[in-house]
């Protein structure tokens, strides 16, 4: 399957870019952000085909994005040998962690492995300390022949590192040669160990749960909103398994608050770094208060956090709607890449070059692609036409010469990934396997069998499980059992003896009947359903069983426990019922006396479990209540 | 069949309830209590969600314990001078699910104003990948006295419950250790040792149902750490065994997540939470009860109940009484060979106090013990104290000859003797516990002039008819009392 995908995926790569530009949408439907977070629905917009664009455009756009940034002729992605590959900041001429940490989380969400492991190896090469007081952490910036331009860290990489790897384990699992969970938690547990010695701090500041703008002594003394995707500790608390759900519950809910008091009323606006107050930055008299390039990210990261989590959707759509007034007001096609958190521009002292590149302000896709993305959160009209605009925005050089194809690219890439529903929550797939039918039963291989040592009744033919939905067993009165369990399923349900293979009907649904050994002295239909890829919760399965006695055996008991409910039958005679959230366990339920007769008898349950597992065991036991064995099973 | 885990209970804001003879008193609120911890002279328990409750007299709880993790269903040990906490935690795929993670950390010190409060970070010592026969959260620790190891069982009812070893050092994992399954269908299990039998202690019913939850807890036993535990007909818990423990009272339902607290050398008791208390809007809480051994077996005992009681010496089966005349019931005596069976019968009156009071010295008056005639001078009426507080599981008592306020007090000398009216002193202050064989033991809350508060001087008997106060020991009977 998987390996099908990826050729698929290559082919798309490879192919020519079908023509999926400047396309008319409809322009009448409005736009409406959803009140529930894919952490709750599992569900996610796509923004595109909402606004009419065809679904195979949406798919189409995407991966030419995709391309242009790892394939392209101005690609960031650059592969070294069979197994390392790195992302380059062209224009710094260097590999960044947030560019490392950004492929990983593109390529799982591509369920691209071969690039992911790529570039996690060579961030784990070059990159991460892997001991000493820095161990765990990585340097933030390398030359592309891997040689560090800095020892320290910037704390956005190692987020978008650990996020990046906890996904990749709940995708991919962690058995096939890189261990992700363990890598992520390894770059965790170290943060949590850094106590200031050697001037290394935690990632996330300890006083206010707010991520640090680099973890050492100076960077830990103020944050970065752009470093701020509470979603993200939402994914950790429950998946990085590490033992710290509520600090990084708590960790979310400080970074949401954080973003409140950063974000400017009136503009929606924020500085490049704060506070942990929210507050700017003051060195003497300068106060540092410039929307600039980190900040771009914020409208997308906020978003990000609606679309998943949703905890804090009145302000989100605020913000949402605030920010894109802003630039709105500015000319769509016009407004630039860097303003006063007041909404005025900076002056030349203010504005940030980047690269080689001479300081100027540009009107940027990478913000573009941004504030589009905020789209997700807003109802108002004008926000179809950042999407538009992002849509019909070419990726080229502006018109002084300026060509970011790292930062601006990649901004555009995740931007169309989100907007389109393709940058999700990555859930566990594959840390477990269902175990095998075989692991708790075997097909019957002689003709006759016997009960066990202690009399348990192995061998019986099961019925699929029938879909009785129940919520919880707290139900399972004596009454409502008997209507359950005296319901007509399939015709004859009291005197059919099926057989291996044979089939019944109930409503629509056609159930087979298994003739199983069980290979412990209890059943466990839990396991038999699973095993077949069944249905396992609000279930009622039938089991039958053929008794052959030789003689007469009078004074015997039939002896059950059952998870959860059941009723039994011996020769068609209601014998027992077990009723209630019950539990199994051995001779819970005794028989009256009965006989079992010379020759045949049929021994027929049915046992009904909302949640739970469900299994029995059955035995008949003399008056002593000693197992009674002198008799055959034959179900063949 | 549930296993609603990550219950979150609320823990604050709640009303202010009279005293309920089930449970702790002031707040105790609480979802699968670790085992009670003492530290710093203050009692501590974890709960599910984090946090959990605090008592400075082991009575009296309230929110305020601190346990970072989150997750649900801790337990404690205290290891050398440290104490080791383990819980669980649910990962939860968007289905929910059983992919479920244990970790253990140590602090120094439970009490969060102490400068030693400081959790290490944690380790994962136990995991169940979702889909095997294993749900790896609710674990209970045990440090082996016999062999210095730790153990560790964990699981729910979604498949077996397991047993590792952990290193009693590092809190961590032997390294290589494999995993026992010892059980099936149990949750929140718990393991403890006595005279040569480990105990496994397992809950089953449904939980999380207020005050419908049947959760009701069992026990198995085995001479081998690693099982299997056998039950008192010879079931294994594998198989669905267990012995009743506790189940409900008639106003509180659902006891799960054993604990067992050992006080002294046969003064034991247990805690777990009701589901449900009736006498608290039905809410989960706290709740300590003795803890006795019959046969082998734990089984829980009643709290101790108010009411009017002879109090008789385990000794000799004597009653404790005021040292006052013994006044003669009058009574027509006739020689039972002349008796004519057809007369009627006739119901004779007891003594009453007023028959007697008179009589009695009007001050401070002695005590001993003596035949037990059912009168007035041998009649005691037990009230707690509320304002008193308490002590591990219950409040102390006032112990007044019925119908007066005259109290039983501790003297200086370490004596016992009565006082005519009840002032509220410490010495008239009394700790009722039930050891573990079903008798009880009377001890002041001080003695005058010793070191406060008394946990040794207990009411003994010197003599037949001697009671003083003296050294606590559960091997001779002399420290041992009933009440009828």
């Amino acid at each position: 399957m998987k390996n099908v995908k990826h050729i698929l995926l290559s082919i798309i790569i490879a192919c020519p870019v079908l023509g999926a530009n400047a396309a008319t949408p409809d322009t009448q439907t409005h736009l409406v952000p959803w009140t529930k977070g894919a952490f709750q629905t599992n569900n996610y917009r796509n923004l595109f085909v909402e606004m009419g664009y065809s679904k195979k455009q949406v798919d189409n756009k995407l991966n030419e994005v995709f391309k242009e940034v790892f394939y392209g002729p101005h690609k960031v992605y650059f592969e070294v040998g069979d197994s390392m590959a790195y992302i380059s900041d062209i224009k710094n001429h260097d590999v960044r962690t947030e560019g490392m940490s950004y492929g990983m989380m593109i390529a799982v969400q591509f369920d691209r492995k071969d690039i992911f492991d790529k570039i996690w190896r060579w961030s784990k090469k070059y990159m991460q300390h892997q001991n000493g007081p820095r161990g765990g952490y990585f340097g933030w910036s390398c030359k592309t022949d891997g040689t560090r331009n800095s020892e320290g860290s910037a704390s956005d990489g190692e987020l978008y590192y650990i996020t990046s790897l906890i996904f990749a384990a709940n995708r991919w699992g962690n058995d096939t040669g890189i261990n992700y969970r363990k890598e992520a938690q390894k770059i965790i547990n170290c943060s949590f160990l850094k106590n200031g010695e050697n001037d290394i701090m935690p990632l996330i500041d300890k006083q206010t749960n707010l991520i640090t703008f680099t973890p050492d002594k100076f960077g830990s003394r103020f944050t970065d909103p752009s470093y701020h995707i509470p979603a993200f500790y939402d994914v950790w608390s429950r998946w990085a398994y590490d033992g710290r759900t509520d600090f990084w519950q708590k960790a979310a809910a400080s970074s949401r608050e954080y973003l409140h008091k950063v974000v400017n009323s009136t503009t929606a606006l924020n500085p490049d770094i704060s506070n942990y107050d929210g507050t700017p930055i003051k060195i003497r008299d300068y106060v540092m208060n410039t929307f600039r390039y980190d900040s771009w990210r914020v409208p997308a990261n906020i978003a990000l956090d609606y679309q998943w989590s949703c905890t804090d959707m009145k302000w989100q759509r605020e913000y949402g709607e605030k920010i894109q007034n802003f630039f709105y007001s500015k000319g769509i096609n016009t407004f630039v890449d860097q303003y006063n958190v007041d909404g005025t521009l900076p002056n030349e002292k203010e504005i940030l070059a980047a690269g080689d590149y001479p300081k100027a302000l540009r009107h940027s896709i990478g913000l573009l692609a941004t504030t589009a993305t905020a789209s997700l959160m807003c109802g108002h009209d004008i926000s179809r036409e950042f999407v538009n605009a992002l849509w019909n925005a070419k990726h080229e050089p502006s018109p002084d010469g300026y060509f970011d194809a790292y930062y601006d690219g990649l901004l555009r890439l995740f931007a169309f990934m989100q907007l389109s529903g393709n940058y999700r929550i990555i859930p566990p797939l594959h840390d477990g396997k269902e175990p095998q039918l075989e692991t708790y039963f075997s097909k019957c291989k002689t003709r006759d069998a016997a009960p066990d040592d202690n009399g348990f009744i192995r061998r019986w033919t099961l019925l699929e499980p029938i879909d009785k939905p129940n919520v919880s067993n707290a139900g399972f009165t004596d009454s409502y059992l008997r209507d359950a369990f005296y319901h007509e399923y399939f015709k004859n349900q009291q005197t059919y003896v099926p057989k291996d293979g044979s089939v019944v009907k109930i409503g629509s649904n056609k159930l087979t009947w298994h003739s199983m050994d069980s290979k412990q002295y209890n059943v466990k239909l839990f396991r038999l359903a699973s095993g077949l890829g069944k249905q396992t919760y609000g279930v009622l399965f039938w089991a039958v069983t053929i008794i052959d006695c030789k003689e007469d055996i009078p004074n015997a008991r039939l002896a059950v426990g059952s998870n959860s409910a059941s009723m039994w039958w011996l020769n068609g005679n209601e014998t027992l019922l077990l009723s209630g959230d019950r539990r199994m366990v051995k001779d819970d339920c005794v028989s009256q006396r009965l006989t079992l007769h010379k020759g045949r008898n049929i021994l027929r349950g049915v046992v009904i479990n909302g949640p739970g597992m469900s299994n029995f065991c059955a035995r008949f036991v003399d008056e002593s209540g000693k197992p009674i064995k002198n008799y055959t099973i034959n179900n063949m | 069949m549930t296993s609603f885990h990550n219950i979150f209970i609320a823990l604050s804001a709640m009303l202010t309830l009279s005293q309920s003879a089930n449970a702790q008193i002031g707040q105790p609120y609480i979802h699968d209590p670790s085992t009670i911890m003492e530290c710093n002279g203050k009692y501590f328990t974890f709960g599910t969600g984090g946090g959990g409750l605090i008592s400075d007299d082991g009575w009296n709880w309230k929110s305020g314990a601190v346990r970072p993790g989150g997750g649900a269903a801790p337990d404690a040990i205290k290891i050398g001078d440290r104490y080791l906490i383990a819980y669980g935690n649910s990962g939860g795929g968007l289905n929910g699910g059983h992919n479920a993670h244990i970790f253990t950390m140590w602090n120094k010190s439970l009490d969060p104003k102490s400068p030693d409060f400081k959790f290490t970070e944690p380790i994962e010592v136990a995991s169940s990948d979702g889909y095997e026969d294993n749900d790896a959260i609710d674990p209970g620790l045990l440090l082996d006295p016999t062999s210095g190891k730790l153990w560790m069982s964990y699981g729910t009812y979604f498949g077996n419950i397991r047993i590792v070893e952990l290193d009693p050092k590092t809190g961590d994992r032997i390294p290589g250790n494999k995993p026992v399954d010892i059980a099936i269908d149990c949750e929140a299990t718990d393991l403890i040792y006595r005279d040569g039998w480990y105990y496994l202690l397992g809950t089953h019913g449904t939980c999380c149902d207020g005050v419908n939850s049947t959760y009701n807890i069992v026990v198995g036993r085995s001479q081998n750490i690693l099982g299997p535990y056998i039950d008192n007909v010879g079931r294994t818990m594998f198989e669905g065994g267990g012995r009743m423990v506790i189940s409900a009272n008639n106003r509180a339902v659902g006891p799960g997540h054993f604990g067992r607290e050992i006080i002294d050398n046969g003064v034991e008791v247990m805690s777990c939470h009701y589901e449900a208390d009736f006498n608290r809007s039905g809410r989960s809480v706290l709740a300590i009860r003795p803890l006795l051994w019959k046969n082998g077996w734990p089984v829980a005992g009643d709290s101790f109940k108010e009411g009017d009681y002879a109090i008789i010496s385990e000794r000799r089966g004597y009653a404790l009484e005021l040292s006052v005349d013994f006044v003669r019931i009058p009574q027509k005596q006739q020689a039972f060979w002349h008796i004519n069976p057809n007369d009627p019968i006739e119901s004779l009156p007891n003594q009453q106090l007023a028959d007697v009071i008179g009589t009695w010295q009007k001050g401070d008056i002695s005590v001993r013990t003596n035949d037990y005639m059912c009168r007035p001078n041998q009649l005691w009426t037990i009230t707690a104290i509320p304002e008193a507080g308490g002590y591990l599981g219950g409040p102390y008592y006032k112990i007044t000859i019925k119908g007066t306020n005259r109290a039983l007090t501790a003297t200086a000398n370490a004596e016992v003797s009565t006082v005519p009216e009840f002032t509220g002193k410490l010495e008239q202050q009394w700790r009722i516990e039930q050891l573990t064989d079903g008798t009880y033991r009377i001890m002041p809350r001080v003695i005058p002039g010793k070191a406060e508060p008394n946990t040794h001087y207990v009411l003994y008997s010197a003599g037949d008819s001697t009671p003083t106060l003296a050294l606590y020991d559960f091997n001779t009977d002399n420290s041992k009392w009933n009440f009828k």
